[in-house]
């Protein structure tokens, strides 16, 4: 750690987790420094497992992993500052949302009071209708659900917040809030890892991913550093102009330039293993041949091309 | 437009987690207001209320009607099935349904939280048992009066037998995650069939005990002679000492198994 670095929030060392012949996490290793961190993988990748054993609910096989410094498994000191927002779509059935935030709240021992505001005011963040506060959540949407879930998670205040596919069951404008409430969260110094298998979920909450597959930490970083490692794989460019065809002429001359295709009229698409001198490339050509280019684009820009490259190679 | 995020709170400021007793009692008062809408409660009440059904249908005068419906079927059956109802599933159920987490993620021990489930199960397990037993006496046909010792020794054995018996299925439920069957197994395979073993060995079940406490105080002693046969009963503060005891050790004993021991959902996706 340098100097001005600030220390990991968690940190994962070797970290192995299997069921009987199952391997659910394989020897994983990152650190996680404060803000929001995104934990990207498809079903069954191991990110769940992998929340488990941050959230203390099971031990690693093997290896380590460290929260705020300490071993998470039966730690209720730690838990004190931890808040943790499961998959699993589990209520207390008979209670109604704010009864049952401020239950958990006591247990975290806030007093009657304190834990009541606090979970009105945690439901209110993550969007939950005052309405519907009255009513048993047994009765309530999928997506109210995973409101309520969210409410417990963030009611303490915590220092480091766990939320494992919380955007599941929102709608557009549901998961936006979420995604404000994520970053209010993380500007009043709550670090948080979410965990998501939906790539463009996360995207615009934070630029550092670890993705995650088949039990192994595939690539980790912010979204540029994941990028770099696409080196070695063809990244796709889109450029809508006139000419295309003399376009594709001079790019397939060009260093680092796999293919070049046609697919429409006044569209090509180039496949290049050195995409920053292709983009250079093409803007000089535009500039000195006198393209007209009215799109300049890449259908590999986002974090859904980084996972399928990395994935699927 | 969501409104703000609870204020932070300084590590300083936080309050601190709450003392053992009192999350025990937190947890035991949820499990109590969980459990009344509970499908294992109904199952114990709906197997308890045999009891003084059979009462209320034979309105039979003679004692020994009432020593049989105790004797054979109250100690024996219906105290084990009430407790293997409320105490197998503790964790594991919870596991099931997915709520668990939110008690193993708040700041507070695992065996506060057994503790407080044990209590809210032994509460139920206590007032549908007494319930039972108190509407077998009220129903049945018999002067309850005149057998006064009797009646004192089955409350004493329902006071007694719930707990040890409930203690062994919190045991076994934290042990293995088919509690049910495991609780299943002891009460009507293990005890069943040590009540027929000739010699001492039928003090390894709890059964033995609690038959030991009633039987002597029965005004006829026809409707036990099924049951260990060969054994006198045990002296009553030798039976009291041990379902005490049994309820005290296996209740320690899921205490200092839980927080050991992981309790997860059957299908976990990663």
């Amino acid at each position: 750690m340098t100097a001005g670095e600030e220390a990991p929030v968690l940190e994962v060392r070797g970290l192995s987790r299997w069921y009987g012949p199952v391997i659910a996490l394989n020897a994983v290793n990152f650190a996680v420094r404060p803000g929001i961190t995104a934990l990207v993988g498809p079903n069954g990748a191991g990110k769940s497992t992998l929340l488990q054993v941050l959230t203390g609910e099971i031990r690693p096989s093997q290896g380590r992993a460290l929260v705020l410094g300490e071993d998470p498994w039966n730690n209720p000191a730690l838990a004190r500052r931890v808040g943790n927002c499961p998959q699993q779509d589990a209520l207390y059935e008979d209670m109604d949302a704010p009864s049952f935030v401020a239950y958990l709240m006591r247990l975290r021992g806030f007093g009657a009071a304190a834990a009541r505001s606090r979970a009105e005011a945690a439901l209110a963040a993550a969007g939950l209708d005052p309405a519907a506060w009255g009513r048993r959540v047994a009765g309530y949407s999928k997506g109210m659900r995973q409101r309520v879930r969210i409410a417990q998670a963030v009611a303490h205040s915590p220092e480091v917040l766990f939320l494992d596919e919380p955007l599941t069951g929102l709608d557009p404008v549901g998961r936006r809030e979420m995604r404000n409430l994520l970053r209010a969260l993380a500007e009043g110094g709550t670090s948080i890892l979410v965990s998501s298998h939906v790539l463009h979920e996360v995207e615009g909450t934070t630029d550092r991913i670890l993705l995650l597959h088949r039990a192994r930490l595939l690539a980790e970083g912010t979204v540029s550093e994941i990028r770099s490692l696409l080196d070695r794989h063809p990244h796709s460019i889109e450029v809508a102009c006139d000419r295309p065809r003399e376009m594709a002429a001079h790019l397939m001359a060009g260093a680092g330039v796999e293919s070049v295709a046609v697919p429409e009229e006044g569209l090509l698409v180039a496949r290049t293993r050195t995409p920053q001198e292709t983009y250079a490339h093409i803007v000089r050509l535009a500039a000195e041949g006198g393209y007209a280019v009215t799109r300049l684009s890449s259908p590999d820009d986002n974090l859904e091309a980084v996972f399928r490259y990395l994935v699927h190679g | 437009m969501t409104a703000p995020p609870p204020p932070p709170i300084l590590p300083a400021d936080r309050p601190p987690a709450p003392a053992f007793a009192e999350a025990a009692g937190q947890v035991m008062a949820r499990q109590i207001r969980s459990a009344v809408r509970g499908k294992r409660l109904l199952a114990a009440v709906l197997l308890a209320a045999v009891a003084p059904l059979l009462a209320a249908l034979l309105r039979d005068p003679d004692p020994v009607t009432l020593e049989a419906i105790v004797g054979l079927l109250v100690l024996p059956f219906l105290v084990p099935l009430v407790a293997v109802s409320l105490g197998s599933g503790l964790l594991y159920d919870e596991a099931e349904e997915g709520t668990l987490t939110f008690l193993f993620s708040a700041p507070v021990p695992r065996s506060a939280v057994v503790l407080g489930k044990w209590s809210a199960a032994l509460a139920a397990g206590w007032a549908v048992a007494f319930a039972a037993l108190g509407a077998t006496f009220l129903l049945t046909s018999v002067d309850t009066g005149a057998i006064r010792p009797f009646v004192k020794a089955c409350w004493l054995a329902v006071l007694l037998g719930v707990p040890a018996y409930l203690g062994v299925f919190v045991l076994l439920g934290t042990i293995f995650r088919r509690g049910f069957f495991a609780g299943l197994i002891y009460a009507f395979g293990f005890e069943l069939v040590l009540s027929f073993v000739p010699g001492a060995a039928k003090r390894l079940s709890l059964g033995f005990f609690l038959h030991s406490l009633v039987e002597p105080h029965a005004p006829d002693r026809e409707p036990f002679e099924p049951f260990f046969l060969g054994l006198p009963p045990d002296p009553e503060g030798v039976c009291i000492g041990v379902l005490l005891g049994v309820a005290l050790i296996t209740m320690a004993a899921a205490l200092l198994v839980a927080p050991h021991k992981e309790f997860q959902a059957r299908n976990v996706q990663g």
